[in-house]
């Protein structure tokens, strides 16, 4: 795929639809045969241990690269036919980080979303909606500008969804619901005997229209969740792979699905066994948050 | 004159030359120089305990009581200060009066069902959580309301203490999902951030077994964001 991208697309957030090696469009074929997962979540991780082992000279670099993989990957599961795509770019305890480092990162960040705003034509073609996860608070005024005005300029596409976690730990994501709760509590807007598992999903980041990831890929041989999406990801498949993020290629992304697609049937029944243990009375209500202008009220539904 | 022995010498060299001409070709490392580099790579490696040892069955056919009452065991005899146990088909948490019974004669242990204390022993060497799927998510939810009646701003530090304080839920160090099945089948998400994930087919009950684990929890570089 890589050698098929002119310069400009190698450095944006849309490859080219070229045709796919034989190879790849044989593989696709067999794996779409069988069910495909509607939304994967990606830990990105690698990007340093490969721009040291490759000698980039920077761990910027080793980033650049993983960003360039994350473009394609978009590509293969857009053909895949995955709807949603939720990624970790940049954790809250990664401001630990050399200043070189963090600076580094900010600015590819303020650089690739400045970039997704002017490639107008590739937006409305694709159709893909940006959302953004995370506390934002903790970036300049610039990057959280560009995050409002991408989301804002994607928030009517529906032929699929990225999310971007940055910066973002799960339980910075939980203790802000938890606070959003606490906040309609006292306002005599909600009951506590209310509070529900759909009420803090509601006032979670994804909970603006975000669904629970079928399937969980981290790479670089780490075991662990690493503080992401641990709510959303409690019932998922997690598929742990030994290559660095920027060397996660074609035929990666098949063997996770493939091994998606083993386990399904045995994932879905231990999910559908706390859906049993889950019936009790408040848990029917389901809450949708709505937001108009700076104002966010929960609203129920009985299921 | 030709010697015999070097002949046999010269023989034996070449043999070996090509054995790991092939190895080295097909990328496999002899049996020999595999236990060489793994006996280099413990010399190098500090072995550390986890504090707190965490168990998801992921199939319920290896749900099996004796085996658990075994590890309780292994976890003394290694040094394993906490244990909890996760089993989301309920099966453990309603054969607690059993293992209650064999904690009582056997082992030193404090005991806790779901959070709620079921046994405790003053001189305890080990304390032992054993969690069904109401302490997943549900806990959480709990945690929620409790500290929704606060005045005060909701933090991460005062969610992991409520967690703490009344259903005893920490982070666990380690997590042996046990089974094939790829998933965490809901354990206790707020516990899962720096856990370290390891699979195993069946439940490391023995000290031998156990011990294998504890080396590959060794072998993990931990960064914390870093």
């Amino acid at each position: 795929m890589a050698n098929n991208l002119t310069g400009e697309e190698e450095a944006g957030w849309f490859v080219a639809q070229q045709a796919q090696p034989w190879w790849q469009w044989l593989l696709r074929r067999f794996i779409t045969s069988g069910p495909v997962p509607r939304h994967v979540a990606f830990v990105m991780d690698g990007n340093r241990r490969f721009a040291k082992t490759k000698l980039l000279g920077s761990v910027v670099k080793g980033h650049e690269k993983g960003f360039e993989q994350l473009a394609k990957i978009l590509d293969w599961c857009n053909r895949f036919g995955i709807h949603e795509i939720t990624v970790y770019a940049f954790s809250i305890e990664n401001f630990k980080r050399s200043d070189e480092e963090v600076n580094g990162l900010m600015r590819l960040a303020e650089e690739k979303f400045q970039k997704l705003l002017n490639e107008t034509e590739k937006l409305d073609e694709k159709r893909i909606r940006f959302c953004f996860y995370g506390n934002r608070t903790l970036l300049s005024d610039r990057l959280q500008k560009l995050m409002s005005d991408i989301e804002k300029r994607t928030e009517k596409f529906n032929r699929g969804r990225l999310n971007v976690c940055m910066p973002y730990t799960s339980r910075d994501e939980i203790s802000r619901s938890f606070e959003t709760i606490r906040k309609q509590v006292k306002e005599g807007k909600v009951d506590v005997n209310d509070i529900n598992e759909s009420m803090i999903d509601a006032c979670l980041d994804s909970g603006g229209g975000g669904t629970t990831p079928d399937l969980f890929i981290r790479t670089s041989g780490e075991h662990r969740l690493s503080d992401f999406l641990m709510w959303q990801a409690a019932d998922t498949h997690v598929y742990f792979d030994d290559v660095l993020w920027p060397e996660f290629g074609y035929y990666n992304l098949c063997k996770a699905i493939l091994n998606y697609q083993y386990y399904r049937r045995t994932v879905e029944k231990l999910v559908s066994l706390k859906l049993e243990a889950d019936d009790g009375p408040t848990s029917s209500n389901k809450w949708q948050m709505e937001i108009n202008g700076n104002e966010a009220t929960l609203i129920a539904s009985k299921s | 004159m030709i010697d015999v022995g070097w002949i046999c010498v010269g023989a034996v060299r070449a043999v070996y030359w090509l054995v790991m001409l092939v190895c080295n070709f097909l990328g496999y490392s002899p049996l020999w120089a595999q236990i060489a580099m793994k006996n280099r790579k413990m010399d190098n490696t500090r072995i550390r305990i986890p504090a707190h040892l965490a168990v998801c069955f992921t199939e319920e056919k290896l749900i099996d009581l004796n085996d658990v009452l075994e590890l309780m065991d292994s976890c003394v005899a290694t040094g394993i200060r906490q244990l909890s146990l996760y089993d989301p088909f309920g099966i453990l948490v309603a054969q607690i009066e059993q293992i209650k019974q064999t904690c009582r004669l056997f082992n030193r242990v404090d005991l806790f069902s779901d959070g709620k204390s079921v046994h405790s022993n003053g001189l305890s060497n080990l304390q032992v959580n054993v969690l069904s799927r109401n302490m997943g998510k549900k806990a959480l939810v709990e945690a929620c309301k409790t500290l929704c009646l606060d005045d005060d701003q909701i933090t991460v530090e005062k969610i992991s203490k409520t967690l703490e304080d009344r259903f005893h839920l920490s982070d666990p160090d380690f997590l042996l999902q046990i089974g094939n099945v790829p998933t965490l089948c809901g354990y206790p998400p707020w516990n899962l951030r720096i856990t370290e994930f390891l699979q195993s087919p069946r439940l490391p009950c023995s000290r031998r077994a156990l011990d294998s684990c504890v080396e590959a929890f060794s072998h993990r570089d931990i960064r914390v964001g870093k």
